[in-house]
């Protein structure tokens, strides 16, 4: 068990998982660091709808019940969100060849990775700001 | 003496060198085989055109071109009406044609004249003479009769070259023409084409300088060959003349330098002969210059006529007639006004010249149709006979002119002529000629008879013999002149000659009738002196011993009698001859007082006017009258001493000569009589000569008609020859034919009997050569002969052609047995013809060849099964020119989505439509495709991946392979292609790759699922045993949903049995206490999954703390549809009843918190629960949409 910390105070972050444990897995981690957990929402449809929350990042699992989280992407890429994916795909080619480049985590995620990558947006933003 | 057309020629320069020289050829008789020999030497490029006019039999068809053909490369065509003329073409003649050049054109026109009188020879080279000039030739090659002399003479006349055949077979117009002087060469035939090509090319490159000092002294040189050698002098001739006709010379020998010609006339005399016949070649029209002879007719011709009656004749003269125009132009103005009756005077033209052959042309009397230009046609109607395209002199008009050969410079003038009509003669003659042949006009001439001259002649010298009439037409009237002496003959210088005439006028002196002399004396003696002059005083004629009273004046001598009169004589006689002039009678001057030597003589002057009937000018007799003697100084008497005697002898003296006188006068009239005797003889000599003359010519006729059909018998003969040859040559042909094919072959007759047969027929039918006329029925057959004869009957009866085959006796041989009817050429039927070919190896090759194609056609028939069995799309093409003609098997047919009826076999088909292939996005063409390309290109095109656009617009990935067809030469004919469809493969392959990413998916959810669980209850227990059963039972939970969903094949998995699943984990579970109730309904795998966790949770809580947890407790699950259809909701009803109730203070527990959140997060839905009295009502509802598969 990680021990908990700081490491993502200030920043908020969208959470897209269909699956209710491994969301509610997933925020409790996220919040233990200090993250901001906008989410988390189970389907594109409610994603969506948080996108303009003033995110930070965001992160996507790729396989929403059956549909694809793509659109999330494209709305999050359109207002310069970083993100990134958390799928249990291990090939990258289901993704679009235009998100190839975003980083990709592979479920069950260890949490001190997902914090890392986390922490990146982090740095992205700061470097954008 | 002959006259050039040179002034009318001036004016005529042509621009030579773009002119085609045009070649006429004349033959007849023998011409055929001549033109054979001909024809070979002439070169292809000779820049000539050639025009055949050969002696064609009217009534046929003639061959001749054809024949022709075969002896040149040169383009040969029968002439058709407006034929153009071109360079290296032959021409020919069509039958029954006359044929004519005007400029470039040849024309055809029927021929007016009944046969054996045609000369189309003559009427083209006439036409071509006119139409090229110096760019014509003429060739007489064989032939009889004289057809073509004209035309070379026309020729000849306008500077054309002329040439005849040596050797011909028939010479008979090659000779005439030769005979004429009309030839330029005689050469052997093979020698013609390259002497044309000479002469042609010469023409083109020299053009003589005739101006130059050296040529003038060349020209006197020639003329004074030509003298020495001919006796005729031409120095008197204007040099143009001669050096025109020396240019053409030249030309014909090929002399570029006047010199050189010199030389060859020195060294050949025979040169010089042929230059004098060219220069008196000359050419004279019909009314020429025709003003002058309008001012003829008017002023001339009817005058002739006056006091003329029936016995008297109306004499012309023509020197110089050349080829008779003139004289025909004359006696067509004559016959006009020639009173009408009886009382006509007979008209008599002579017509001379010393050109011979063109004294033979005016006798014959045929022009060219071209003098229709110059003739009014009224007058060609009525002179002219229209023949064969030139026109002759009508036979009365021909009558009235006499030719004959006559030297006017040496020869004795025709006389008592009323006309002389010698127009552009004397301008070729020096002023001394001139002046020596004008007193022969004059002397020829009657009493105010007509001189009619040239233009450009003139009198001037002359005006004591002629007077004027017509000035600036050159009419003139002769002069009266009381002496009338033949002028000194010959006129032209030889001396020898002029010995001959002085002794000839001694003669005349000699020969002068008695009386006359007698009183010639008597008024030389004894009368007084006279002389006779004209009203201007010009002395004519003069007695002797006028010397006492004229006297030659000072100066240059003249005869004007004034000058002459001597010292006194003068005003007395100016006076007298103005009186008698003016009064027309006699006038006498008395008394009048001459100064004469030493002394003075008084005459009596008598002017007395002399009438001479038809005289048209008068004349005057001045008498001079002695009255008394010269009275000198001192004036003498006579003595007369012895006067008596003297007296006496003198009487009878007188007497005597008295009596000789009366006996002179006896003889003078007796001698007189006799004289006139003669000359009646020697005029009826004269007109039974012109009578045999005539009829001469008329034979000359006859002869030239019997000629003409002669030739054209041959020609027809010599065609006929041809034709027999060629026939005999296509039978040897056929015979040979015949021979060579073995075919065995018989002719039947319309009676069946044999005709003829070839040797092969011997193989057929036992046939010998003694068989000919048999009937076929006799003859035995070495074969199965039943029906030949039945045969040959239907096919004379039926026109119809048989064949069988038949079969020999023996050796077993087949024939193929053929009649047919035998037809003539006029396609009549006279026989049956049998054919036997021999077939016995083609019918073992045709059995041969069947059994191979039966056995070809079963392989192929198998392959064709076998390619429509496969499934493989098979696309061929038969030929690379036709890359759309694409043949496509049954499978791949269907490939192309084709509509193809279901059954195999047929093999290959047409494919309707292209088909379309893509590659990725792009759509290749036509001639990228895999089997054009190898087609095309005789590539090989392996493993192309593709995919195949089909009609219905479905798509199909393919793999194509294709490659080409080669022949036997090794050269591209076609390909082919094989087509696999791949669709299926690829269809699973993508199956399989969304298989691989959902088991991805899942398996890592499951865990990060199992990860998050394990995380989420860990801390809430004390011990770890209760933890660890706890997370197995949901472990086990989860599988089970698991096996449940893997037993619907993921599809989903029933609500029921997810429930019953649930219940059923928990070893409690008991169907008697349990209720589960509710449509059939199939959740989705996901919704199933989250179903069965929530499930689970709320069995455990039953179990553990519920109605489960106590005997007697019970529960039922059910579940129903709700809500509107468009938004269909499922509602699941969880009651648990006979058990404590639930507690409500406690804190929830992970289960129910569990089960609420995971049904509204990832069912969207909604759960509730109720605690009850004995125990507690969950309520779950959440929306169809997602979570159920189907109901």
């Amino acid at each position: 068990m990680p021990r908990p910390g700081d490491e993502l105070a200030g920043l908020k972050v969208l959470l897209i998982e269909d699956n209710f444990l491994i969301a509610e897995h997933l925020r409790g981690a996220l919040e233990n660091h200090g993250c901001a957990v906008v989410g988390p929402a189970p389907h594109v449809k409610l994603g969506l709808a948080l996108v303009e929350a003033g995110l930070d990042g965001a992160i996507l699992d790729i396989n929403l019940n059956g549909e694809f989280c793509f659109p999330i992407a494209e709305a999050l890429a359109g207002l310069n969100v970083p993100f990134l994916f958390l799928t249990g795909y291990d090939d990258r080619a289901i993704i679009p060849p235009e998100f190839r480049a975003v980083p990709f985590l592979s479920k069950p995620v260890e949490e001190a990775r997902l914090v890392a990558a986390v922490a990146a947006f982090g740095s992205t933003r700061n470097g954008r700001s | 003496m002959a006259r050039s057309k040179a002034d009318a020629e001036d004016g005529e320069e042509r621009s030579s060198a773009t002119v085609t020289p045009v070649v006429g050829i004349g033959a007849s008789a023998g011409g055929l085989s001549a033109l054979e020999t001909l024809l070979p030497a002439i070169k292809p490029d000779s820049g000539l055109a050639f025009v055949i006019v050969q002696h064609l039999d009217p009534d046929h068809e003639s061959a001749l071109s054809t024949l022709l053909e075969r002896h040149t490369t040169l383009p040969v065509s029968v002439i058709k009406e407006d034929t153009s003329v071109e360079a290296n073409h032959i021409y020919v003649i069509p039958p029954n044609a006359s044929l004519t050049i005007i400029d470039d054109r040849l024309h055809l026109s029927p021929p007016a004249e009944q046969r054996g009188m045609r000369t189309p020879i003559d009427g083209f080279f006439i036409s071509l003479a006119e139409a090229r000039g110096e760019k014509a030739a003429g060739i007489i090659l064989s032939g009889a009769g004289s057809d073509g002399t004209l035309g070379l003479r026309a020729i000849k006349e306008h500077d054309g070259l002329t040439i005849a055949q040596e050797g011909a077979e028939y010479d008979g117009m090659m000779r005439s023409a030769v005979r004429s002087g009309m030839v330029d060469f005689v050469l052997p035939l093979a020698e013609i084409p390259p002497k044309l090509a000479d002469y042609f090319q010469h023409l083109d490159g020299h053009k003589l300088q005739t101006e130059s000092q050296a040529a003038a002294e060349a020209l006197s040189r020639i003329c004074a060959l030509l003298r020495a050698r001919t006796g005729h002098d031409f120095s008197g001739y204007k040099d143009k003349t001669v050096a025109r006709r020396v240019q053409r010379r030249m030309q014909v020998l090929q002399l570029a330098n006047m010199q050189e010609f010199v030389e060859r006339l020195r060294r050949e005399p025979h040169e010089v002969d042929i230059l004098l016949q060219d220069l008196l070649i000359g050419v004279t029209n019909f009314f020429r210059d025709p003003q002058a002879f309008s001012a003829l007719e008017e002023k001339v011709i009817p005058r002739l006529f006056d006091g003329k009656g029936a016995d008297d004749a109306v004499r012309v003269w023509v020197p110089g007639c050349s080829t008779g125009e003139e004289a025909y132009s004359i006696a067509i103005l004559l016959r006009e006004h020639m009173p009408k009756g009886q009382a006509a005077p007979r008209l008599q033209i002579f017509a001379s010249d010393i050109d011979e052959p063109a004294l033979q042309v005016a006798r014959i009397g045929r022009y060219p149709a071209t003098i229709a230009k110059n003739i009014p046609q009224k007058r060609l109607e009525r002179y002219f006979l229209r023949e064969d395209g030139t026109y002759r002199i009508s036979p009365d008009l021909r009558e009235i002119c006499l030719f004959s050969s006559h030297n006017l410079l040496r020869d004795a003038p025709f006389s008592k002529l009323d006309l002389i009509s010698c127009r552009n003669l004397l301008i070729y003659l020096t002023t001394e000629l001139q002046n020596r042949l004008v007193p022969l006009f004059h002397y020829a001439l009657n009493e105010s008879g007509y001189l009619f001259l040239g233009s450009s002649e003139n009198l001037t010298r002359h005006t004591r013999l002629f007077s004027m009439v017509d000035k600036p037409h050159r009419i003139f009237r002769r002069r009266i002149q009381l002496e009338r002496r033949l002028p000194e003959f010959p006129l032209t210088a030889p001396d020898n000659a002029r010995r001959k005439t002085a002794s000839a006028q001694r003669t005349a002196v000699e020969q002068e009738p008695l009386r006359s002399l007698a009183e010639r004396q008597l008024l030389d003696r004894y009368s007084p002196a006279y002389v006779i002059i004209n009203a201007e005083g010009d002395v004519l004629h003069g007695s002797g011993r006028t010397g006492k009273y004229l006297e030659l004046a000072a100066g240059a001598p003249r005869i004007d009698i004034f000058s002459m009169a001597r010292q006194g004589l003068r005003p007395d006689l100016r006076a007298g001859v103005h009186k008698a002039v003016s009064t027309g009678h006699v006038a006498i001057q008395k008394n009048v007082v001459v100064g004469t030597n030493g002394g003075r003589q008084t005459i009596d002057l008598v002017i007395h006017p002399l009438r001479i009937s038809g005289a048209h000018d008068a004349i005057y007799m001045v008498v001079f009258q002695d009255i008394g003697g010269i009275k000198t100084s001192e004036d003498t008497e006579a003595s007369t001493s012895e006067e008596d005697v003297e007296s006496a002898n003198l009487r009878q003296m007188e007497l005597e000569l008295r009596t000789t006188k009366e006996r002179l006068q006896t003889t003078t009239e007796e001698l007189e009589s006799a004289n006139e005797e003669l000359r009646s003889g020697n005029e009826e000599l004269s007109s039974m000569n012109e009578e045999l003359q005539s009829a001469n010519e008329e034979l000359e006729t006859s002869k030239e008609e019997l000629q003409s059909i002669n030739e054209e018998l041959q020609t027809v003969n010599s065609e006929l020859h041809a034709r027999v040859e060629e026939l005999s040559r296509a039978n040897s042909d056929i015979a040979n034919l015949l021979e060579s094919t073995q075919i065995a072959t018989i002719f039947l007759d319309r009676n069946l009997n044999v005709k003829s047969f070839t040797p092969a027929a011997k193989d057929v039918f036992h046939l010998v050569e003694s068989d000919t006329g048999r009937p076929i029925g006799h003859v035995r057959a070495r074969f199965q002969a039943d029906t030949v004869q039945e045969d040959a009957e239907r096919v004379l009866r039926t026109l119809a052609t048989i064949e069988r085959q038949i079969e020999g006796a023996n050796n077993g041989t087949r024939y193929v047995m053929r009649m047919v009817p035998y037809r003539t050429v006029d396609n009549v039927i006279a026989g049956v013809v049998l054919t036997f070919v021999d077939v016995t190896k083609m019918s073992a090759a045709e059995a041969r060849i069947s059994e191979l194609t039966r056995d070809l056609r079963d392989r192929i028939q198998s392959l064709e099964t076998l390619l429509d069995m496969v499934p493989v799309g098979i696309l061929i093409i038969q030929d690379s020119r036709h890359l759309d003609e694409i043949r496509v098997n049954r499978y791949g047919a269907q490939l192309l989505g084709e509509g193809v009826k279901n059954e195999a076999g047929g093999g290959p088909r047409l494919m309707s439509a292209n088909m379309r292939l893509l590659q990725g996005d792009h759509e290749l063409s036509g001639d990228e495709h895999p089997l054009q390309l190898a087609a095309r290109t005789g590539r090989n095109v392996a493993n192309f991946e593709g995919q195949l656009l089909r009609r219905d617009g479905g798509r199909r990935d393919v793999i194509i392979t294709s490659t080409p067809l080669v022949d036997d030469d090794g050269k591209v004919r076609g390909g082919i292609a094989a087509i696999v469809d791949i669709s299926e493969r690829k269809t699973a392959e993508a199956r399989r790759q969304v298989l691989l990413y959902e088991l991805q998916h899942r398996v890592k959810n499951i865990l990060s699922t199992v990860s998050a669980l394990a995380s989420r209850t860990l801390p809430t227990e004390g011990s770890l045993v209760p933890y660890a059963e706890a997370f197995q039972g949901r472990l086990r939970s989860m599988a089970a949903t698991h096996e449940l969903l893997s037993r619907g094949n993921w599809h989903g998995a029933p609500l029921s049995e997810l429930i019953a699943t649930a219940l059923r984990s928990h070893v409690a579970f008991d169907r008697s206490n349990v209720a589960i109730q509710g449509p059939d309904i199939l959740m989705t795998p996901p919704a199933a999954a989250t179903l069965g966790m929530v499930f689970y949770e709320l069995a455990t809580n039953a179990v553990k703390y519920g109605a489960l947890s106590v005997p007697g407790g019970r529960m039922s699950v059910s579940w129903q549809i709700a809500g509107p259809a468009s938004a269909n909701r499922l509602v699941v009803t969880w009651t648990e009843s006979g058990g404590t109730p639930a507690s409500h203070s406690a804190a929830p527990g992970f289960g129910t918190t569990f089960v609420k959140r995971s049904v509204e997060y990832e069912l969207q839905g909604k759960a509730e629960m109720e605690p009850a009295a004995d125990g507690l009502r969950w309520s779950l509802e959440f929306p169809f949409a997602q979570n159920v598969q189907r109901t």
